[in-house]
């Protein structure tokens, strides 16, 4: 009876007819012509119960995708077409390996594509905002379809980011001395926070409970303004223009990458005074910047990058001179605790979710603990993608769960931020299971 | 009877493997649903034509024998990049798998699988736990021995049987 049951399944397979016709051969194909056994019903029926128990029902589910969208053109400081244009998706369960490119605007290859200024997205909406230097737009994750491109008074964007609740965008006007309040629905402008002592509008970073906004020029000045109201709360003077800055888990300091310094500053945002200086001293970064002419550095900075880490215990800075990375310790007396050498010059610094690794745009993943490389980050061709503007997600069925902030803020996340207190709860959307990560199985309730 | 029932399958299935390949043959008669095990089986193909015959060659099911834990991770794989079917059908697949594809220790493997991969009853199972607590079962022949007249369908599982 078995082989030829075997080969009624196989029948449906279509491919039995060759099947069949194969010799008996023990360690080879089954014996598709060997005579059926002369089994009693009952022996039958007992043989077929006892391969029932292979185990319970598997309740087989998509089980959560950890995926990393990478935006591109993504880096000033990279040739346009380098990479392409669109998000590329990469499946950070696989050894990031190459998932699908989403497209995003469409551009004539006679064309230079704008680039990438910043992303956010957010669990609530399930969309991914990308926006560059002319437009904004909203990407449906659950279909890679964009959903709203907006262009707001003609002079957006720069980085953008999305309330915990999903329900605003604030990002800066390009180089201007406002940023907009926009419908994270629709694309469609609340308002302006304007923050004239902040010329050049250029970073955004926003508190993790999303009330407060913190926005750098690339000027001196920092305006922190309330989301809410769109009222200027302060400003923060830094030594030099203010370039990269990540926030701590209660927003009460800015650390901050200045121009012309390797190293970073805090900020206390309660008394608007620079209470720390830190600089790179490991390696003479002076003796190449402080020559005339001044070395061709990208952003114009020896450090454009900066990471807090979850337990706040470092600070991690880049250095554009060395192509390194500079830890140092978060303590009273800061030092440096290490240096990771980056295989290109790293010029902004993601964490992804719960701060286990750290993208650098050199196209590196740094675990956090072990401060080892561990991955990089490549296109479809093979290439390494240098973005500085990419999130890690996690999915559900097509739906965010959790989504990382492109700066390397110390609360990570907004899950993150509702465990610690400091931020909202996020609810998964209808029909979604429970948050897990890659790798954990998930079954149906 | 057995013997009879099998070979209208046999010619079922035949059937529906030439209807998927150029040159037509004559339709052969659906097969006779008197055997619940054999309409099981039947339906348990079905699932795996319906299911992962979506996106590719069946065949390649068939060419890959593996444990069961990886024919489940393998599964799982499969409805992670799309493969959609209901708990009934994924759980007719899982059955068609055990029984069919699934490779197995006879040295190691639990009365279960023993019963449930090699289709064996109860009396070669144990017959085969007996033997190998004295001694390992060095090779298929060796096996036969073991099982004795129990083993008439081992042959056709020879390739997935190791030792």
């Amino acid at each position: 009876m078995h082989a030829i049951s075997v080969v009624a399944a196989l029948g449906l397979l279509g491919g039995a007819a060759a099947l069949a016709q194969t010799p008996a051969a023990p360690g080879g194909s089954p014996d598709m012509n060997a005579a059926p056994a002369a089994l009693t019903p009952a022996e039958e029926a007992a043989r077929f119960a006892a391969r029932k128990k292979r185990g319970p029902p598997d309740n087989f589910r998509p089980r959560a995708r950890h995926l990393v969208y990478v935006t591109e053109p993504g880096s000033l400081e990279r040739p346009a077409w380098l990479n392409g244009v669109g998000i590329v998706v990469l499946d950070a369960g696989d050894n990031y390996r190459f998932v699908k490119r989403v497209p995003t605007w469409e551009y004539a290859a006679s064309m230079s594509p704008e680039q990438v200024s910043g992303v956010a997205a957010s669990p609530v909406t399930n969309l991914i905002y990308v926006a560059a230097r002319g437009r904004m737009a909203a990407i449906d994750m659950g279909t890679d379809k964009m959903v709203w491109s907006v262009t707001l008074d003609g002079k957006c964007c720069e980085r953008p980011q999305v309330t915990p609740d999903g329900k605003i965008i604030v990002v800066g006007g390009d180089l201007q001395d406002y940023w907009y309040e926009v419908d994270a629905a629709t694309g469609k402008l609340i308002g302006k926070l304007e923050a004239p002592q902040s010329l050049g509008s250029h970073n955004l970073n926003l508190s993790a409970d999303g009330k407060t906004a913190f926005m750098s020029p690339n000027g001196k000045v920092m305006t922190v303004s309330d989301v809410q109201s769109r009222k200027v709360l302060k400003t923060i003077r830094f030594p030099d223009n203010v370039r990269v800055f990540v926030l701590n888990k209660d927003s009460s300091r800015v650390y901050a990458n200045n121009n012309n310094f390797m190293g970073y500053l805090i900020a206390d945002v309660a008394s608007g005074q620079i209470i720390k200086t830190v600089e790179v001293t490991s390696v003479d970064w002076r003796s190449k910047w402080n020559t005339t002419p001044r070395p061709r550095i990208p952003h114009g900075c020896p450090s454009h990058g900066i990471a807090l880490t979850p337990d706040e215990k470092e600070v991690w800075v880049t250095d554009g001179i060395f192509n390194k990375i500079h830890i140092f310790s978060n303590t009273d007396d800061p030092k440096e605790i290490d240096t990771i050498d980056t295989t290109a010059g790293a010029f902004w610094l993601t964490f992804g979710l719960d701060g286990n690794v750290a993208f650098a745009s050199s196209g590196d993943v740094i675990d956090v603990k072990t401060h080892k490389i561990v991955g990089e980050l490549k296109d479809e061709y093979g290439h390494p993608m240098y973005s500085e503007k990419l999130l890690d997600m996690t999915f559900d069925n097509g739906h965010a769960q959790r989504v990382s902030n492109q700066f390397a803020n110390s609360f990570g996340d907004y899950l993150t931020a509702e465990q610690l207190g400091v931020g909202p709860h996020v609810t998964p959307l209808p029909g979604s299971a429970p948050i897990t990560l890659t790798g954990e199985k998930q079954t149906r309730p | 009877m057995a013997a009879l029932a099998g070979a209208a399958v046999l010619a079922a299935a035949l059937a529906a493997a030439a209807a998927l390949a150029a040159p037509p043959v004559p339709a052969a008669p659906p097969p006779p649903a008197d055997r619940a095990q054999d309409a099981e089986l039947a339906r348990e193909g079905a699932s795996v034509k319906a299911v992962c015959g979506q996106c590719h060659p069946l065949q390649i099911v068939m060419d890959t024998p593996m444990s069961y834990e990886a024919w489940r991770e393998t599964v799982q794989k499969m409805v992670d990049q799309g493969a959609r079917g209901s708990d009934a059908q994924f759980d007719d697949i899982m059955d068609f798998l055990y029984r069919t594809m699934t490779t197995i220790n006879v040295n190691t493997a639990d009365a279960d699988a023993l019963a449930g991969v090699l289709d064996l009853p109860e009396a070669a199972v144990q017959a085969i736990i007996v033997r190998r607590k004295n001694q390992k079962i060095a090779d298929f022949a060796d096996l036969k021995g073991v099982v004795g007249a129990d083993g008439r369908g081992l042959d056709a599982r020879a390739r997935l049987i190791f030792y």
